[in-house]
């Protein structure tokens, strides 16, 4: 109950800050801009490069934004009028980790569509488009719940809004992108979409129980 | 004055919350030391203290936000640190500093919080438009919280507080920033409270704010309450200095040091027409006063009165703070 009413609210909160607008609307027209730039692929399809942006621009757009909303929010100590009520500290952090995500992954699939309505129109549809498509929408699951957790962790640990964001843009993205598609290049016979799974449990679950631990012995 | 820490001062049959020998220190710096205290319902107690001394530290203690302390906390003789407690339930806290996420208006941010609060959905909008109205800002309801100014940012924090009808409220500074009416409004909310058997913990840093509010008062200084009582019994705890005030005809040309010998030890100017004369503990009040007359009289001084002056707890409270220092 308690989850729901943060969920819900962080997602108004998203709303009415423009967030989701600029996610929604951002993503898929920097997907088209690829398009406008670079109009002939050599075959390569849209949706190709638009799984790549999604990995990497929304990876550390989620950091950011999780990062330095909670640096900020602790520091102008609005949790507190959260936290003299009965409100678990956990259940605030999960409710911003999955609205935050819920943002991104309505913006990476937006995006995703996008590319494959220009592909089809194009033309240049791959032969296994479907599960093409799956593995791109599985790695940007699992990239941006990483990202996301990595931001939550940042956003506990780190006092200063400008170092946070900092580092979420160094560590949020592209090299947290790197620890899901490095292991399925170099290891022969892995099976992807499983490697891929457990990381996107494995991985955001322990970056969260330590944020967790970490805001749980914070005195605010 | 010390008062030795760790003793209970009370032992009050309608004890509500209790404070066992609570330290809590941030690294090197101790903000508490040993702080034992009995609260009661129905009282408001004024918790005053220098910035700095430890009271927005105790503050959050009781309202969970500092779980890393030494000893113990018991509301209605249940530790606060156990889900029975019913903490958040029984305890509305407005904070002195706490900021509101940006988008927010006013009713959303009050409709957030009342759910959080455990109000059921049917009953929401009547609690949100009581606590407005209690607040008195009502006319603010659909504006964002960033437009609102300071003073309205307060009372905002105070609607927060009061709005699921806590049993305990405890106000950190809750005048700081305030106009005289709004300061009157947040007065009568607070007696409101504690006339309906609630009780009221307010802090502030500056005595005069809650002299006439406060039903009893704890003075900290330095992470260790200095001193506890009632206003009148630290008012006559600390009649060290008696005060007489004496007016004299206006344009009346006075040296007022002439006065200045045994039993008056200060004299302190009031304007042209008056001064305040400090006056030796050990001498009676009449006895001084009437000497004072025959001074006066002896240096054809036209006198238009002369009062015993109750010196303020605001004069108290400094003259004790800078003892400690």
């Amino acid at each position: 109950m308690t989850f729901r009413i943060l969920y819900n609210d962080e997602m108004r909160g998203f709303a009415h800050s423009k967030i989701i607008i600029a996610l929604w609307v951002g993503l898929p027209l920097l997907t088209l801009l690829i398009k406008f730039i670079q109009p002939d692929t050599e075959g390569i399809p849209l949706l190709i490069f638009a799984g790549a942006m999604v990995g990497s621009i929304g990876g550390t757009l989620s950091a950011v934004i999780l990062s330095t909303t909670i640096t900020g929010e602790r520091n102008r100590h609005v949790y507190d009028l959260f936290l003299t009520r009965p409100v678990r500290r956990v259940t605030l952090l999960m409710a911003k980790f999955f609205a935050a995500l819920t943002c991104l992954l309505g913006a990476a699939v937006m995006s995703l569509g996008l590319a494959l309505a220009v592909d089809t129109a194009t033309g240049v549809l791959m032969p296994d488009v479907g599960t093409q498509l799956g593995g791109f929408l599985l790695i940007s699951v699992v990239g941006l719940a990483i990202s996301s957790a990595v931001g939550v962790l940042f956003g506990v640990l780190i006092n200063s809004t400008a170092l946070s964001a900092i580092l979420s843009v160094y560590l949020g993205g592209n090299l947290l992108s790197a620890i899901i598609i490095l292991p399925t290049m170099l290891l022969d016979g892995l099976n992807i979409p499983l490697f891929t799974s457990l990381l996107g449990v494995l991985v955001p679950t322990t970056l969260m129980v330590v944020a967790v631990r970490v805001f749980n012995r914070k005195s605010l | 004055m010390d008062v030795p820490s760790g003793i209970r001062f009370h032992g009050m049959p309608d004890c509500m919350i209790t404070f066992n020998s609570v330290s809590k220190s941030y690294g090197t710096v101790h903000a508490l030391h040993d702080l034992s205290l009995d609260l009661a319902r129905g009282e408001i107690f004024g918790y005053i203290g220098p910035n700095g001394a430890g009271k927005t530290t105790t503050l959050k203690i009781l309202t969970g936000l500092i779980r890393d302390y030494r000893g113990q906390v018991e509301i209605d003789g249940v530790d606060i640190c156990t889900p029975d407690a019913q903490l958040h339930a029984r305890v509305g806290y407005m904070p002195q500093d706490a900021g509101f996420q940006k988008w927010r208006t006013v009713e959303h941010a009050l409709q957030t919080f009342g759910l959080l609060s455990g109000l059921d959905r049917t009953i929401l909008p009547d609690a949100i438009d009581r606590a407005l109205g209690r607040a008195g800002i009502t006319e603010h309801r659909k504006r964002r919280i960033t437009h609102l100014s300071g003073g309205t940012v307060q009372r905002l924090r105070l609607a927060q507080a009061i709005l699921h009808e806590p049993d305990i409220l405890v106000l950190d500074e809750p005048l700081s920033g305030l106009d005289p009416a709004s300061r009157f409004q947040v007065k009568e909310i607070v007696r409101e409270f504690a006339s309906q058997d609630r009780l009221v913990l307010v802090s502030s840093h500056i005595l005069s704010e809650i002299e006439g509010l406060a039903t009893r008062i704890g003075i900290l200084h330095e992470g260790r309450i200095r001193e506890i009582g009632t206003p009148a019994e630290l008012r006559n705890r600390y009649q060290v200095g008696m005060v007489v005030e004496v007016t004299v005809r206006p344009g009346t040309e006075i040296d007022w040091d002439l006065l200045a010998e045994s039993p008056i030890m200060r004299v302190e100017p009031q304007g042209s027409t008056a001064a305040r004369l400090h006056l030796d503990p050990s001498i009676d009040l009449d006895d001084a006063i009437n000497l004072i007359m025959k001074r006066l009289l002896a240096h054809e001084i036209p006198i238009r009165g002369i009062q015993h002056v109750q010196p303020s707890l605001e004069e108290v409270y400094l003259q004790f703070t800078e003892g400690c220092t």
